[in-house]
């Protein structure tokens, strides 16, 4: 099997098995449930077969895989090579995202057990995983956005899961005006991209990766559209463990290590990328201390490590930005996976540690005078405030 | 926005106005959820604030003032009536008991007319709907149905307009006059103050000041410089100041809202009411925690429903005024806001609908057009009323009295038939063996196991405390927890130490179970930090192995928690149980430590009188306390034992078995009248409801002589768990088809350990029945574990004393649990707290739905989705007269007899004949039926999923799980 | 050639489709003449051809009594001077849902407006060009930022309708072979989204009646969720989710103006607005806790499911394959 086709299987399959669901469900066919988990399951196992096929393949020093399937004709001259290529970074991502999407996918052929939303979820859960996959695996920037934007259009479907309250669908439109708002700057970007043959140079360079930094800001929560992370948190808990804890978000920061060039070309744009990573991190840092709750708590813990990861991308260090980005999103996932369990778990841990367990307290406590720590604190909760009114 | 004057002069309202807003408050709290922290899980009656009514009524009345529903919907009740679950002769039966009359005179019978507006019943017609239902819905099926219409529509009068109610609370008219709804502003800042208020230590930075009380704490921060408000609560610093300036309490703020509200005194407690029910679960948490503040897990709070109603006020004062203002409107808000009418359906619309449903109705009795033309307007307005008050809430409420009735007729008929073939009088020759376990319905299916694969074993239920009221705190406990019935506060301690050789093993424990602690503690809080979390997120990649093993093959994932743990000793332990009798009288700390001689030999005895044991014990007694540890369940400790408030029964088990096996107890005893026999031995033990694990503690204390019943005991348990295990693995549908019982074991164990399991066992989902009876009466038949089997002996209770006491502490217990079930599974939403998927734990104290909800009381839909909601069926085996003198006793249990929350039925011990309590009177059964014959529980429940009806197990050769796993 | 088979298509659709109640002999004729004036006016090959179509199709409009719920005078008067917007949004509540949906959802206006731009001499058209793109593109924004205070169904339809309109005009005046494809592709994609929108929109209409015009979240997908995934299919397309044929149409439009100039990063902005406003009045609709109006409520009727997923196909196939139905 050349490795060009072992680089379309994990892309191709989900969007056939989403396909397939999605059809099934239109035409009131009512797979059983045993069936469209199993379907899911060795889907993504094949997915994540293929894919450590290819990172073998990569370790053993082949060159890094790339697959053309032909143009897309968009008429009027326009066309996109459907091209996928992956390297390394492609490759750590795809990794990443087929196994945790697997895992999701087992864990929630359990959980999402005899719920009158069952069959919507694997479809949109399929989706995402086409979606994040593209994402990762696409090769010029058009096919990128289609990707994106599958991924954003099952991100805001999977908040408003439980449609029949109010709660989920006020939050799932917060997602969807954040997500549409940053997509602007990625259609724009592609545009310049498109109209610069691909080869920007000076004020354009500068002005795509502008672009993409107003998307990835959208897509992974920092500062100016932090507020609906901890909003999307409506959704049932397998969804929100791989959305928003491990994959979802960081497509912003994966977008800003494919606009590399772009963002040496310009200092004012790695520097911005700097300036948004370090205020979401102290902002999420702050705030999230306040959280006396499992999932808005970790909501802020991960638009904390999104901002440092973000600082690392503006200063260049990629490789270290990629590890990043691969263990915090398995940390959050785990976490995320585990937050109904908080009561069991702090039971135990007060039990061991004989009863009393100290709370940090304000950051740098001890320097800060007390009416200060306390305004900070009411400061705190306002930000919150603001991300959830 | 200007201001009126408070009443009377700032800062000192006079003192009668306090009295009567506080008797308002303490009134209208009424109508808040009981249920306190969730660590701690109390099955309770929901409307327990309606209790003084009579149920069809309260369940009517709270649905009118919630906004729930009282009963299952129809189109539920009417599936199962296809399916057979309700029959043409319920339906007849519940209407033969209502008054009959004939709809006009000469015409048909109102009990025809409801008849057939049951079944087939009639069609959904609305307003909104009819247009619809005329073109395509197909309303007009015949070709006479036209004129018939036509003629309805002519007559029908329109109903009389109901004049506009006055809305509840300012929100209301806000809402109804200019669209806006100032909730969506008062809510989240709310729900964040009282989540961060009442955190228990789950974030980081707790709130400052929370020591100063909830109004106090939340104005101080609202009233900071520079504050970020958002713009629908501008200016809310500035509120909170200006109330601080003026010195008003939390209630001088209330009463100082609700005159500038313009409300009048009559209507003080309507809007409080509806003020509080915007947030029920908050509300309702903070009032619990104000009067049992010792229910806070870690972290007593000064809680004051008061505050939380200063603080609403106050916010919707602020939301309301900027909203108005916002609008540009020139006159003022609050004179004119309560005349403000809620928008409502055009009165013609609502004619033609009630005409439709009119000539549905006509069609169904078979009226002709010139028969309904030719009634007097008097005739056809009396017609029209009856059709209209048969209404939606009207025929749930009988076809729910028929859903009961099928269910009481086919468990009593059963039971009847059952009783008039054996001879319930205990057998003479002494059991090789008893089994005492909790009259929990959930080891109705152990006990029987148990007796069907060891015929010679005989098994006992008793209160799960087994009547040991303790603060017990063990090895591993940081402080003790009461372990008792809620209605119960302990005055005596039991603490559980090393034994004398194994205190270095333990002290080792304690070191490693602390560092082990602070190091968890340390990456929880450190991976949700700054510069921590970066560090630790670097390293996590190492995490994506044990998260796959655990999601993929959790029990592998299990073994291998359990093989890295075994470094940690486990010192065997004994208990500090013996208090000398001169010992400290008084209270230390507020629990005595231990017991006296004399204390125990009271609490056994009663336990053994009343279950009927007394004298007639076999040489080995198993007590079996029971409990449930599961993971991804915050309702966890729901699932726990009712009698000991919520929590594992292993402690008062261990504790009972040691009282009884010491002689001295034994000798004080027999002075009251209860004889052990020498050669009896009492052994303690513990019940895991979800993974049907049984653990016996003290073997090593069991005398020479018992090891041959010891042996045989431990090998019919090992048995007895595996079959209870496949049993229950019927019901789950992911349970794999080879339903050997070796794998329902494993698929059982799995669903404890699995993370992303939301249904570790079903828990009480079963419950529907219980039997205060000797067990002789229910020995081999199968109940489906649908019945609370309390062990009483009607000949040993002549005073009454023993029946009293079961019923006053069973029956509420046994009801608040049904009941509980029942509002959960007719309205998940508003009585249950919904679907646990989305579910987010809040402060260690609730869940909500997501980052910012309402608290979400009741129980979650994956708890009941198998719950059949019928009222508890106490069946008692004494004579009805008896068993109301016993009920009598307790005022409790009169208030759930009189008003209908329980159903009763006595069999009279003599000749086992039932009589049904109907209203005031009892009614004796009419028929009984034997009930099938089943070789064992397995041939009866194999490959059924749904409720089974009762069975006779006549098991002639040993149960085939016997032979295969050995023990 | 595509646009004048697919409104005579649309057309034939609607009236196999729509709710009995609406079903008059007068209201299916008055349908069926819009769909063919329609068609004549793209037929055509002069723009007074063109012109005199587009007059005739208004026609069923103006004559009192063709329609139930007669259109009122004002509205007429703004829909001749398209894409004015007043009027717009009036014509839409008052008058009947569906054919002045069909009416404008190919947006004959702008086809005649930019044939009369084609029929200036050459340098004045080129004089003319930036100022119409630019003028457009001004509505398309306006209209977007408009909807975006409008809740009930009618009245975003009817924002919608003139911003898609105004997009279109933005591309077929630009002039360059991309944009013209672009806006010829959004035309389609509207065309049959705007339709499916106003479809499911009737049919709810007959099926709960006022209920529909109440404020906040309406929760019908509970009752009718095969309608909420049809409408969730067209709104998707209008926001430019690829897979549907919104998003080549959005990439032509976007490479095609940007060849005019900057004016064109107003595209973005005006898609962004335009998709969140439809996918907000699909929430509004289908999400929330279910109306007791609507208990009970039957989901798409087969005719309807037909109907709607006929063009839920043609939406991804263009989406799939948009070489081939532009030129």
């Amino acid at each position: 099997m050349n490795d060009g086709l072992l680089l379309a299987l994990p892309v191709v399959l989900p969007a056939l098995l989403f396909a397939a669901l999605g059809l099934a469900w239109l035409l009131d066919l009512r797979p059983s449930e045993a069936a469209v988990g199993r379907a899911t399951s060795t889907c993504w196992a094949l997915a994540v077969l293929a894919v450590a096929a290819l990172v073998l393949g990569s370790l053993g020093g082949l060159p890094p895989p790339s697959v053309e399937f032909g143009r897309w004709f968009f008429g009027g001259g326009r066309h996109v090579t459907l091209a996928l290529r992956a390297d390394a970074l492609s490759l750590v991502m795809l990794s990443l995202s087929a196994s945790l999407v697997g895992i999701v996918a087992v864990f929630s052929r359990r959980y999402m057990h005899r719920d009158p939303g069952f069959h919507r979820f694997f479809i949109l859960l399929n989706m995402f995983g086409a979606g994040v996959m593209l994402l990762f695996a696409a090769e010029p920037f058009e096919l990128l956005a289609v990707g994106w934007e599958l991924v954003g259009a099952a991100s805001v479907l999977l908040v408003a899961f439980y449609q029949q309250r109010e709660a989920p669908a006020r939050g799932a439109l917060r997602v969807l005006a954040a997500y549409r708002c940053a997509d602007i700057g990625l259609l724009a970007g592609i545009a310049l991209l498109h109209h610069a043959h691909g080869a920007p140079s000076g004020a354009t360079a500068a002005a795509v990766a502008f672009c993409f930094l107003f998307a990835a800001m959208g897509k992974s929560a920092q500062v100016p559209f932090s507020g609906w992370l901890p909003r999307a948190m409506e959704g049932p808990t397998p969804s929100s463990a791989i959305f928003y804890g491990a994959l979802s978000v960081h497509a912003g920061a994966y977008l800003l290590l494919r606009a590399r060039p772009f963002l040496d070309a310009s200092a004012w744009a790695a520097g911005a990328v700097v300036a948004v990573g370090a205020l979401t991190a102290l902002q999420g840092a702050l705030v999230g201390r306040t959280c006396p709750d499992a999932k808005t708590s970790l909501a802020h813990a991960t638009a904390t490590q999104l901002g440092l990861i973000f600082v690392e991308i503006g200063l260049g260090w990629d490789v270290l930005a990629l590890w990043h980005i691969a263990g915090h999103a398995v940390l959050r996932t785990a976490q995320f996976l585990r937050a109904p369990s908080l009561l069991h778990d702090h039971h135990r841990l007060h039990s061991g540690a004989g009863g009393h367990l100290t709370s940090a307290g304000a950051p740098f406590g001890a320097l800060l005078p007390r009416p200060f720590q306390d305004w900070l604190y009411g400061f705190a909760l306002d930000l919150r405030g603001r991300g959830l009114s | 926005m200007d201001t009126p004057n408070a009443v009377g002069e700032h800062g000192s309202l006079t003192t009668p106005h306090h009295e009567s807003l506080e008797a308002a408050v303490k009134h209208a709290a009424h109508c808040l959820p009981e249920q306190g922290p969730i660590g701690v899980f109390i099955h309770h009656n929901t409307l327990h604030a309606f209790q003084h009514l009579p149920f069809e009524e309260a369940v009517q009345a709270a649905a009118l003032s919630y906004g729930t529903e009282p009963f299952l919907l129809e189109e539920t009740y009417r599936a199962d009536f296809e399916r057979g679950r309700i029959l043409g002769e319920d339906l007849d039966a519940v209407l033969a008991a209502e008054p009959d009359a004939p709809l006009w005179p000469g015409g048909p019978a109102r009990r025809r007319l409801r008849r057939l507006m049951l079944v087939p019943g009639p069609a959904l017609v609305r307003a909104e709907n009819l247009d619809w239902l005329l073109a395509e819905g197909g309303l007009l099926r015949g070709p006479r149905d036209g004129a018939l219409l036509a003629a309805c529509l002519r007559r029908t009068l329109a109903r009389a307009g109901s004049e506009p109610a006055v809305p509840a609370r300012p929100r209301d008219a806000l809402l109804a006059v200019a669209g806006v709804d100032s909730d969506e502003a008062v809510n989240p800042h709310l729900i964040r103050d009282c989540s961060a208020f009442l955190d228990q230590g789950v974030a980081a930075w707790p709130m400052p000041g929370r020591e100063k009380g909830f109004y106090a704490a939340v104005a101080a921060l609202a009233d900071r410089p520079l504050a970020l408000e958002p713009a629908p609560l501008s200016g809310l610093g500035r509120a909170f100041r200006r109330q601080a300036e003026s010195g008003l309490s939390p209630t001088a703020v209330v009463l100082e809202c609700l005159n500038d509200f313009r409300v009048p005194r009559s209507d003080w407690e309507r809007l409080l009411t509806a003020e509080l029910r915007a947030l029920p679960g908050w509300a309702g948490l903070i009032y619990k925690l104000e009067r049992e503040p010792g229910l806070a897990p870690h972290l007593p709070l000064p809680c004051s429903l008061m505050d939380f109603l200063a603080v609403r006020l106050t916010l919707t004062r602020v939301a309301i005024e900027n909203a108005w203002a916002g609008r540009g409107e020139t006159r003022p808000f609050w004179p004119h806001w309560r005349e403000a009418a809620a928008a409502s359906v055009p009165a013609e619309a609502e004619r033609r609908a009630s005409a439709a449903r009119l000539f549905d109705a006509a069609r169904m009795l078979g009226l002709s057009t010139e028969k309904v033309s030719l009634l007097t307007d008097a005739e056809f307005a009396g017609f029209q009323a009856e059709v209209e008050s048969f209404g939606d809430w009207e025929r749930r409420r009988l076809w729910h009295l028929a859903y009961e009735r099928r269910h009481e007729q086919d468990i009593l008929k059963l039971l009847a038939g059952h009783r008039s073939v054996i001879d319930p009088r205990r057998p003479a020759e002494r059991p090789f063996a008893q089994v005492v376990t909790c009259l929990d319905e959930r080891e109705e299916s152990f006990r029987r196991a148990l007796e069907e694969l060891e015929p010679s074993v005989e098994t006992v239920g008793a209160a799960g405390f087994f009547n040991v009221a303790v603060q017990y705190q063990g090895l591993d406990d940081p402080h003790g927890v009461a372990l008792c019935p809620v209605v119960v506060t302990p005055r005596h301690s039991v603490t559980e130490r090393a034994r004398e050789h194994a205190r270095p093993l333990a002290e080792l424990r304690r070191a490693m179970r602390r560092r082990w602690a602070s190091a968890a503690h340390a990456f929880e809080t450190g991976s949700r930090s700054l510069f921590a979390g970066w560090a630790l997120s670097l390293l996590s990649l190492l995490f994506l192995l044990p998260l796959a093993g655990r999601t993929v093959a959790p029990r592998l994932a299990a073994r291998a928690r359990v093989w890295l743990g075994r470094g940690v000793p486990r010192p065997n332990t004994e208990l500090a149980l013996h208090r000398p009798d001169e010992g400290a009288a008084s209270a230390e700390g507020g629990f005595l430590p231990g017991f006296t001689v004399a204390e125990q030999a009271e609490r056994i005895a009663a336990l053994l009188r009343a279950a009927g044991l007394s004298g007639a014990l076999s040489r080995l007694v198993l007590l079996l306390g029971h409990g449930s540890t599961s993971l991804n369940n915050p309702h966890e400790s729901a699932h726990d034992c009712g009698a000991c408030g919520g929590r594992r029964g292993a402690p008062n088990a261990r504790i009972a078995a040691a009282m009884a096996n010491d002689p001295r107890v034994r000798a004080r005893m027999a002075e009251l009248g209860v004889s052990v026999p020498e050669d009896s031995w009492f052994v303690g033990g513990y019940h895991d409801t979800c993974s049907d694990e049984v653990t016996l503690f003290d073997l090593d204390a069991v005398p020479a002589g018992h090891e041959a019943e010891l042996e045989i005991v431990t090998r019919a348990r090992h048995a007895a768990r595996a079959a209870n295990a496949h049993e229950r693995a019927r019901r789950f549908e992911a349970a794999d088809d080879d339903d050997s019982v070796a794998s329902a074991l494993e698929h059982v164990e799995d669903r404890a350990d699995r993370l992303s399991e939301p249904r570790p066992e079903y828990g009480h989902a079963t419950n529907a029945v219980c039997i205060v009876g000797r067990r002789s009466l229910t020995r081999g038949l199968f109940l489906d574990r649908r019945a609370f089997l309390v062990s009483y002996d009607p000949d040993r209770d002549p005073s009454l004393d023993s029946l009293a006491a079961l019923l006053g502490a069973g029956g509420p217990v046994c009801a608040g649990i049904n009941l509980e079930y029942y509002f959960s599974v007719v309205d998940n939403e508003r009585y249950g707290c919904g679907t646990k998927l989305p579910h987010n734990l809040t402060g260690l104290v609730g869940v909500m739905n997501g980052p910012s909800s309402d608290l979400r009381t009741g129980l979650p839909w994956q708890m009941v989705e198998v719950h059949e909601p019928v009222r508890l069926l106490l069946i008692v085996e004494n004579t009805p007269e008896r068993v109301l003198e016993a009920a009598r006793r307790s005022p409790a249990v009169v208030e759930l007899v009189t008003n209908r929350w329980i159903r009763v039925a006595a069999m009279d011990p003599a000749d086992g004949t039932i009589r049904v309590l109907r209203g005031d009177a009892f009614v004796p059964l009419q028929g009984a039926v034997e009930p099938p014959i089943a070789l064992s529980s397995v041939d009866w429940y194999r490959n059924r999923l749904e409720h089974l009806p009762i069975a006779r197990i006549v098991s002639t050769e040993p149960h085939p799980s016997a032979r295969g796993s050995k023990a | 050639m595509i646009l004048p088979a697919l409104h005579a298509a649309l057309a034939v659709g609607l009236v196999l489709s729509a709710p009995r109640s609406l079903r008059t002999t007068r209201w299916t004729l008055g349908v069926l003449w819009i769909g063919a004036c329609a068609s004549a006016a793209y037929l055509s090959r002069s723009t007074a051809g063109a012109a005199l179509a587009w007059a005739a199709a208004f026609a069923p409009l103006l004559m009192a009594g063709v329609f139930e719920r007669p259109a009122g005078p004002w509205a007429a008067f703004s829909l001749a001077f398209f894409p004015a917007q007043t009027g717009l949004a009036a014509a839409f509540e008052r008058g009947p849902l569906l054919p002045t949906a069909l009416l404008l959802n190919g947006h004959l206006g702008a086809l005649t407006a930019s044939r009369l731009l084609a029929a200036l001499p050459p340098d004045d058209a080129a004089a003319a060009r930036p100022w119409v793109v630019a003028l457009a593109l001004f509505m398309a924004l306006a209209s977007a930022v408009l909807a975006l205070r409008e809740t009930r169904p009618r009245r975003v339809l009817a924002r919608l309708a003139a911003g898609q309109g105004a997009l279109i005009l933005a591309g077929l005046a630009c002039g360059n072979a991309a944009a013209q494809a672009g806006a010829l592709a959004l035309g389609q994609a509207s065309a049959v989204a705007m339709t499916m929108l106003a479809g499911v929109c009737a049919s709810l209409e007959s099926r709960v009646g006022a209920a529909l015009e109440r404020p906040g979240y309406l929760g019908l997908a509970a009752g009718a969720p095969r309608l909420a995934t049809f409408f969730a299919v067209a709104a998707l397309t209008l926001a430019g989710l690829p897979l549907t044929m919104g998003f080549p149409a959005l990439e032509l439009l976007l490479g095609g103006l940007f060849e005019v100039g900057p004016a064109g990063l107003a595209l973005p902005v005006v898609s962004a607005l335009n998709g969140f406003v439809v996918l907000r009045l699909f929430a509004l609709l289908f999400w929330g806790p279910a109306l007791d109006a609507a208990r009970g409520m039957p989901d798409a009727l087969p005719r309807e499911r037909w109907f709607l997923s006929a063009a839920v196909l043609f939406l991804l196939f263009g989406g799939l394959f948009p070489s081939a139905l532009l030129p």
